[in-house]
C-alpha cells in the first residue's frame, strides 16, 4: 500500500490530469448545461496538456532554449521538446474548438432561449421549431 | 442554515447557471418565440429530468470507475522525470543537439515545431483560420438573421454604443495598451530566442485590442481595424505562411539547396524561416481573437 502511494506520488501530476480528466468527462456528458459541458471539454483537454508536458518533463534539467552558443548543445542538459511542442499545437486547437462550439450555442439559445438541453429536447418534442 | 442565507446561496447558484435568462420549459420557450408554433401537445418535461436524474447517477458510477482505472494506468506509466523512459528516444535527442545547426533557433521548441514540423503547425493555422471563418458564419449579423428582439437586446446591454466613461479605467489603459503591445510584438518578434512565439504574441496583441475595444468603443478600433482589414490580414498571413512552407517543404524533400541564410544564432535576425512564420501567425491570431471578441459581443467587426 505505501509502495502504490510512493509511486502515486511520484506520478502526482499525472494524478491531478486523471482527476481533471474525470471531472471534465463528467460535465461533458451529463450536464444539462451546454455551457457547462464546454467547461468540462476544456477542463479535459487542460488534463491532457498536464499529462503530456509532465511525460516530457526529465528532473534537474531545464527548458530547452539554448543560451550558450560556444558548444554543441547536449541532451543530458535540457527537457524533452517533443511534448511540449505538441502541447502548444493542441492549445490553438482547444481554443478553436472551443470558439466554434461557444457560437453553436449562442445560435442554439437564439432559437431556443435556453442552453438546457432537457428543455431544448422537450420543446423540440412539442414541435417548437 | 437558516432559510434566507439558503435562499441566497440558491440565488447564487441560479446566477452561476444562467437560469434568469434561460427558459426553464417548453412553455417558457414557446412564450419567448416571436413567432408561435402551429401544433402543441403534453408536458413532457418531467420525463426528461427523472431521465436526467437516473443519468447524473449512472453517470457519477461511470466517472468513479474512469477514474480508478486510469489511476491504475498512471502507477504503472514510466515514472515522472526519469531520463530513461521511453518518450525520451533519438528523436528528442536529435532535435536537442542538431537543432541549432539545422533551424538556427535557440528556442528549440519553437524551431522544432516551425521548421521540422512546420506542416502540422501550418494545420494548426488553418484550423484557427477555419474557427474564424465558421464563427463568422454562424454570428455575423445582417438582416436575414437579426430579429428586433436582438437589436434590442444589444441597446439594452449598451453593447451597440458602450463608451466607458470611467476616468480611472480610460486612464489605466491607456497606460496599458502600449505596454501590451510592445510585450506582444517582443514576444512575436523574440519567438526563436526565447520563450514565446507567434501564438503567444498574437493573443497578447489581440488581448490588447479588445482592452481598446472594451473601453473606448468598437468604433474607436473600427478607425484603425475594420473587416476588410481583417480579412486581408487573415488571409494574406496564411498564404504567405503557406508559400514560405511549400518553398521550406519542396527543396527540403527533394534534396535541394534552399538558400535560406539562417544566420547566426541568438541574433535577432537569425533562424531562416522562423521569424518570418512567427511574425505573420502572430498577426494572424491577434485578428482572429479580436474577431472572436467582437463577433460573440456584438455581431459585426
Amino acid at each position: 500500500m505505501s509502495d502504490f502511494l510512493s509511486t502515486l506520488w511520484t506520478q502526482r501530476y499525472m494524478f491531478t490530469a486523471v482527476i481533471l480528466f474525470c471531472i471534465g468527462a463528467f460535465s461533458l456528458v451529463f450536464n444539462p448545461n451546454l455551457i457547462k459541458k464546454l467547461i468540462g471539454f476544456d477542463l479535459m483537454d487542460g488534463a491532457i496538456y498536464m499529462m503530456l508536458t509532465s511525460a516530457g518533463y526529465i528532473e534537474g534539467r531545464i527548458a530547452p532554449i539554448v543560451t550558450d552558443f560556444s558548444a554543441t548543445p547536449s541532451v543530458e542538459t535540457y527537457i524533452n521538446p517533443i511534448p511540449t511542442g505538441l502541447v502548444l499545437t493542441g492549445i490553438v486547437v482547444s481554443v478553436s474548438v472551443t470558439a466554434f462550439a461557444l457560437a453553436l450555442v449562442v445560435r442554439i439559445y437564439k432559437k431556443y432561449h435556453t442552453v438546457y438541453l432537457d428543455v431544448i429536447m422537450a420543446s423540440m418534442k412539442k414541435g417548437v421549431d | 442554515m437558516n432559510p434566507s442565507n439558503r435562499n441566497r446561496v440558491k440565488a447564487f447558484f441560479d446566477w452561476v447557471d444562467g437560469e434568469e435568462w434561460c427558459a426553464k420549459t417548453p412553455d417558457e420557450v414557446v412564450a419567448r418565440q416571436e413567432k408561435k408554433p402551429a401544433h402543441r401537445s403534453s408536458n413532457d418535461l418531467d420525463a426528461y429530468r427523472r431521465f436526467r436524474r437516473l443519468n447524473q447517477a449512472v453517470g457519477a458510477l461511470f466517472c468513479i470507475t474512469l477514474a480508478v482505472v486510469l489511476t491504475m494506468v498512471v502507477v504503472n506509466l514510466p515514472l515522472f522525470g526519469d531520463p530513461s523512459n521511453p518518450t525520451n528516444n533519438e528523436v528528442a535527442a536529435r532535435y536537442i543537439e542538431r537543432g541549432i545547426a539545422e533551424t538556427g533557433s535557440a528556442n528549440l521548441v519553437g524551431g522544432m515545431i516551425l521548421s521540422y514540423r512546420v506542416f502540422d503547425t501550418f494545420g494548426e493555422s488553418s484550423v484557427l483560420f477555419l474557427a474564424a471563418t465558421c464563427v463568422t458564419i454562424l454570428l455575423r449579423r445582417d438582416r436575414k438573421n437579426t430579429t428586433s428582439r436582438d437589436l434590442r437586446e444589444l441597446h439594452s446591454d449598451g453593447l451597440a454604443d458602450r463608451k466607458d466613461k470611467d476616468i480611472v479605467l480610460r486612464t489605466a489603459v491607456l497606460l496599458l495598451l502600449p505596454v501590451s503591445v510592445m510585450v506582444g510584438f517582443y514576444v512575436m518578434l523574440f519567438g526563436h530566442l526565447s520563450p514565446g512565439g507567434g501564438f503567444s504574441g498574437g493573443s497578447i496583441l489581440g488581448g490588447g485590442m479588445i482592452l481598446y475595444s472594451r473601453t473606448f468603443g468598437s468604433d474607436s478600433v473600427r478607425k484603425f481595424f475594420n473587416e476588410h482589414l481583417y480579412h486581408l490580414v487573415k488571409v494574406v498571413c496564411l498564404m504567405c505562411y503557406g508559400l514560405i512552407l511549400i518553398y521550406y517543404v519542396f527543396t527540403g524533400s527533394n534534396g535541394l539547396d534552399n538558400h535560406i541564410w539562417l544566420g547566426i544564432p541568438g541574433n535577432i535576425i537569425s533562424s531562416g524561416i522562423i521569424m518570418p512564420i512567427n511574425v505573420l501567425v502572430g498577426f494572424e491570431v491577434a485578428c482572429t481573437i479580436y474577431a472572436f471578441y467582437a463577433l460573440f459581443s456584438e455581431g459585426e467587426m
